[in-house]
C-alpha cells in the first residue's frame, strides 16, 4: 500500500448494509444503477476510498451511521426537510464473502484515512484494487465515532456479476413519509447531531 | 390539571403515535424540531447580506416579475418569509455565480431555498474544505455541479 500496512477483512454473506441515496424515479435512473443502488451516472475520484474509473458505492453498518455519513455530516449547519424528503435510506444484504481492504486497524496511527485529505484515501482504494484484487474497504466512520463504513468497488467478481449486482433483499424507506414523519434514524442523527431542522 | 395528569400525552399525541408508520417517528416531532430552528431561520433571514425582492431585481438589473419566475426555476435562491415574499442572498447575484444557480439546482434535484441555500453555504470536503459559493467564485463551476450531481449518494 502507498502508506497503510496491507491488512485485509471479509465481509461475510448476509451482511446488512445501508446507505441514504436519491431514489431511482419510475422514468428511471438519473445516474448509473445496480439493482436498487443507485449512483452518480460517472465514477470519479469525488469522495473517500473512490476510485477514478470504477463505480464506488458507499454502506454504513447501521442506519443512523448512513444518516450521519450523509445528511448530519460533521460539516453540517443544518438539514432541510425538503431535501430528506427527495432521500430514502437503503437496505441491502451481501450473498458472498467479499474481501476487502481493513483500514479501521489504521485510523489512529495514519489519521488521514478519517480526514478530508480525500488524494490519499483514494490512493489507497487505487492500490487494493489494482494490486491486491480486492474489492472494497472497510474504514472507521469519520462522522460518527466507533461506527464503520464499508465502500465497494462495483468490480467483476465473476464471469456474470458484478460486486454490486450481488447484492440481495434490498428494501428502501423514505427519510421523510408522506405522512409527515421522520424515519427513526433520522430523528436519532438530528438529535445525536443536535442540527437543526429547516423547511 | 394535577402532576400526574400534566404527564400524560395529549390525546393528539397519542393519535399521533398510533398513526406513525412502523420505524417512524410521530409527525409531531417533525413540527416541534421545525418549531425549535425559527429563532435561527429568523437571524438568516434577518441578516445584513439578505435582499428583500425589489432590491433583487434592481441589483441584478431586471424585473420583480423575472425575480419571481427565476425563483419558481432555481435561478434563485430565495428564503420564505414567515408571512409573505422572500428574502434572498445578496452574493447569489455575483457573475462568478448567478449564470450557474440553475444548473446546480437541476443536479441537486431541488428548486427550495433553505437546501440550496445549505449546500452553497456548507463546506465540503470533496472541494478540499470550501463552500461552493467560494469553489465558484474561484471559477470551479463544473466540479461545484458535479458534487451537487452526487450529493445524496452515500457520501464517506
Amino acid at each position: 500500500m502507498r502508506a497503510l500496512p496491507l491488512t485485509t477483512a471479509t465481509l461475510p454473506p448476509a451482511t446488512a448494509l445501508y446507505r441514504v441515496q436519491r431514489p431511482i424515479p419510475a422514468s428511471g435512473p438519473t445516474g448509473h444503477a445496480v439493482g436498487a443502488v443507485h449512483l452518480p451516472a460517472i465514477p470519479a475520484r469525488r469522495g473517500r476510498f473512490d476510485l477514478a474509473g470504477v463505480h464506488v458505492a458507499a454502506f454504513a453498518l447501521d442506519p443512523e451511521t448512513a444518516v450521519y455519513e450523509t445528511i448530519a455530516r460533521a460539516a453540517a449547519r443544518a438539514v432541510s426537510l425538503s431535501l430528506l424528503g427527495a432521500r430514502e435510506l437503503l437496505q441491502v444484504q451481501t450473498t458472498m464473502p467479499l474481501n476487502l481492504l481493513d483500514a479501521r486497524p489504521h485510523a489512529h496511527g495514519w489519521p488521514f484515512v478519517t480526514a478530508t485529505r480525500y488524494a490519499a484515501t483514494q490512493d489507497e482504494a487505487d492500490d487494493a484494487d489494482v494490486l491486491h484484487a480486492l474489492f472494497g474497504v472497510v474504514y472507521a466512520c469519520a462522522q460518527r465515532q466507533g461506527a464503520e463504513c464499508v465502500a465497494l468497488f462495483d468490480k467483476p467478481v465473476s464471469a456474470t456479476a458484478t460486486v454490486l449486482a450481488t447484492l440481495s433483499g434490498a428494501s428502501a424507506a423514505a427519510l421523510h413519509h408522506p405522512s409527515g414523519s421522520l424515519h427513526a434514524a433520522v430523528l436519532a442523527a438530528l438529535i445525536g447531531s443536535q442540527l437543526p431542522l429547516l423547511p | 390539571m394535577s402532576a400526574v395528569s400534566h404527564l400524560q400525552p395529549t390525546p393528539e399525541a397519542t393519535a399521533a403515535i398510533a398513526t406513525a408508520p412502523a420505524g417512524y417517528a410521530p409527525a409531531q416531532q417533525t413540527a416541534q424540531l421545525l418549531a425549535r430552528s425559527q429563532a435561527r431561520r429568523a437571524a438568516r433571514l434577518n441578516q445584513p447580506d439578505m435582499l428583500g425582492t425589489d432590491d433583487a431585481a434592481a441589483l441584478a438589473g431586471t424585473t420583480r416579475e423575472t425575480i419571481n419566475r427565476w425563483i419558481g426555476s432555481g435561478r434563485c435562491i430565495a428564503l420564505a418569509r414567515p408571512v409573505r415574499g422572500y428574502r434572498l442572498p445578496r452574493w447569489q447575484f455575483e457573475p462568478s455565480i448567478h449564470p450557474h444557480l440553475a444548473a446546480i439546482a437541476r443536479a441537486l434535484g431541488t428548486n427550495e431555498g433553505w437546501a440550496l441555500l445549505l449546500f452553497m453555504e456548507t463546506a465540503h470536503e470533496a472541494l478540499d474544505g470550501r463552500t461552493p459559493r467560494v469553489a465558484l467564485e474561484q471559477g470551479e463551476a463544473a466540479r461545484v455541479i458535479d458534487l451537487a450531481a452526487a450529493e445524496g449518494s452515500g457520501e464517506r
